[in-house]
């Protein structure tokens, strides 16, 4: 159940309202708030001395350095579905502007990028990732540097008896729904269960309507660029997702390269 | 991989090669020929005997998916037998070595399959074709003389290679001391990184008494090989062949 638009925004008031506390004593502090929120108060203390307290006024971002790579979090609060589709979206037009590989994760209250590299500084950057413009092109086209169709498209493949559905079959005509959707990607691109697969990934998992929706609210909003010592509180539980999606505009040989160099030097560290 | 009752410790030059695409990162020049070398396109070729190597091509696979009554387009059968042509050309092949699983089953073995693979087969006039036959080609029915095939064995043992389709079985005596060539197993491998990319692709399997080739034909499924100690993979597609042996094992151990 992904968090509306109404309820993100009552959240964002509850951590508002703890953050008119914050400042006060211990004991000042727990007065008068939620048990809830009283009970998550030390932890969006540490949130607002490593970082900042999300708010309705701006967008905070936040880049931090680990041993695996560079991360950035953004914290619309605009819940799963569309943060997932933000994720991609500014994945793909920042490796638009240099070859990349990006891993994403989403939750409720925002999204992880981790790569290579490190993440903009600028706001102004930030800024036209997030842009309104183009948006439904750019989505359609990283669309294609995802896996997201592929993956969609093992419900339509079932349903349109490409596959089978858990019934025995003979075995010389089983196929994983990926395989049969890569053969119709190259030897027949125009067909309409291909079409239906990015149409329904963009209807559902992007959620379209709201996505937009929210990008135009953050073109109004201040941007915030914060770079934290370790992982704030807000961003641990996105960085510790499992479930994690990832989009490239590089070719397969440049990634094993970069994988291979990234090895190389984690050893090299392990061994200095 | 299943276990192989080999025991050769044949000392067999693997490497993979030039002929266009990429090659892995890093890799020296070579100062004379290996007994191996692994081409861009799925298939590996031996330069002592001019012998060109490829394995489960799966042709008819789609003619028999739709016999079945579920829609894949064509298409994809005619790409592989092109892109094989193009490969014994491009490395002046004398002989073409499928080690089995040439033809996908019965029921896609149309007559249309046969005719396309018997243009191939004059396209490829030069060369003779050696089939080692498969699980699928033995269920395929008798094939007809018009597809042109110069041989159809079992088992091909020529030291100190010992070409065969399915790598665990077939081991004769004397194959023992030899290096196996084989097929069957689709292998593919999946390798990742700290900052979290992870690339899953087909690729070529070496233990130290064998190789296995990937599938050639591009509408078959993979199987997954769990990487041990001593083996060596390397990632295989239509444009390039790269080493990973390094990457997966120090993967492995993170």
């Amino acid at each position: 159940m992904p968090l509306s638009t109404l309820l993100s925004a009552a959240v964002l008031d509850l951590v508002q309202s703890a953050a008119a506390h914050a400042g006060r004593s211990a004991a000042g502090a727990a007065r008068g708030l939620l048990p809830e929120v009283k009970a998550v108060l030390p932890l969006l203390q540490t949130q607002s001395r490593w970082s900042h307290l999300p708010d309705g006024d701006g967008l905070l971002i936040e880049r931090a350095q680990s041993r695996d790579g560079h991360h950035a979090f953004l914290f619309p609060f605009a819940g799963r579905l569309v943060h997932e589709g933000l994720a991609a979206l500014v994945a793909w037009r920042i490796a638009q502007r240099q070859p990349g590989t990006f891993t994403m994760a989403a939750t409720d209250w925002g999204f992880e990028l981790s790569g290579r590299e490190p993440f903009f500084t600028q706001e102004r950057e930030w800024r036209q990732v997030l842009s309104p413009a183009n948006l439904l092109e750019d989505l359609l086209a990283c669309l294609n540097g995802t896996e997201m169709a592929r993956r969609h498209f093992r419900e339509i493949a079932r349903v349109a008896g490409l596959v089978a559905g858990g019934r025995r079959t003979n075995r010389q005509t089983q196929a994983s729904a990926g395989l049969i959707f890569d053969v119709l990607s190259e030897h027949d691109a125009g067909n309409m269960l291909l079409s239906q697969a990015r149409r329904e990934v963009l209807e559902q998992h992007f959620e379209y309507g709201r996505l937009r929706a929210a990008v135009e609210s953050i073109a109004a909003r201040d941007i915030r660029v914060v770079d934290t010592p370790r992982l704030s509180p807000l961003a641990f539980p996105i960085w510790a997702e499992q479930v994690q999606s990832r989009l490239t505009t590089q070719g397969w040989l440049e990634r094993i390269t970069a994988m291979a160099r990234e090895l190389e030097q984690a050893a090299g560290d392990m061994s200095s | 991989m299943k276990a192989v009752m080999n025991t050769s410790e044949t000392p067999v030059r693997i490497e993979c090669g030039p002929g266009g695409g990429a090659v892995a990162p890093g890799l020296q020049a070579i100062p004379d020929l290996p007994d191996i070398l692994l081409l861009p396109g799925r298939a590996a070729f031996l330069p002592a005997s001019r012998t060109l190597l490829a394995a489960d091509l799966h042709l008819g696979k789609a003619a028999a998916f739709r016999r079945a009554g579920i829609p894949v387009p064509e298409g994809s059968a005619q790409q592989d037998l092109q892109r094989l042509a193009d490969l014994v050309h491009a490395h002046d092949v004398r002989r073409l070595l499928v080690l089995g699983d040439l033809f996908h089953a019965k029921s896609g073995c149309t007559p249309q399959v046969f005719a396309e693979f018997a243009a191939f087969r004059s396209r490829v006039a030069d060369t003779s074709v050696v089939l080692v036959l498969g699980n699928h080609d033995r269920t395929a029915g008798r094939l007809p003389a018009s597809l042109g095939l110069d041989a159809c064995v079992h088992v091909l043992d020529e030291p100190p290679f010992h070409f065969v389709h399915e790598p665990a079985t077939g081991l004769t005596a004397s194959a023992r001391e030899l290096f196996t060539v084989a097929g069957h197993l689709h292998p593919t491998v999946s390798v990742r990184s700290p900052s979290g990319d992870r690339l899953a692709d087909r690729c070529f399997v070496a233990e130290p008494a064998l190789l296995v080739l990937p599938a050639f034909g591009s509408f078959t499924g993979g199987h997954r090989i769990e990487p041990v100690e001593r083996m060596r993979l390397w990632i295989a597609r239509d444009d390039g062949v790269a080493e990973v042996t390094r990457l997966v094992h120090a993967a492995r151990r993170r």
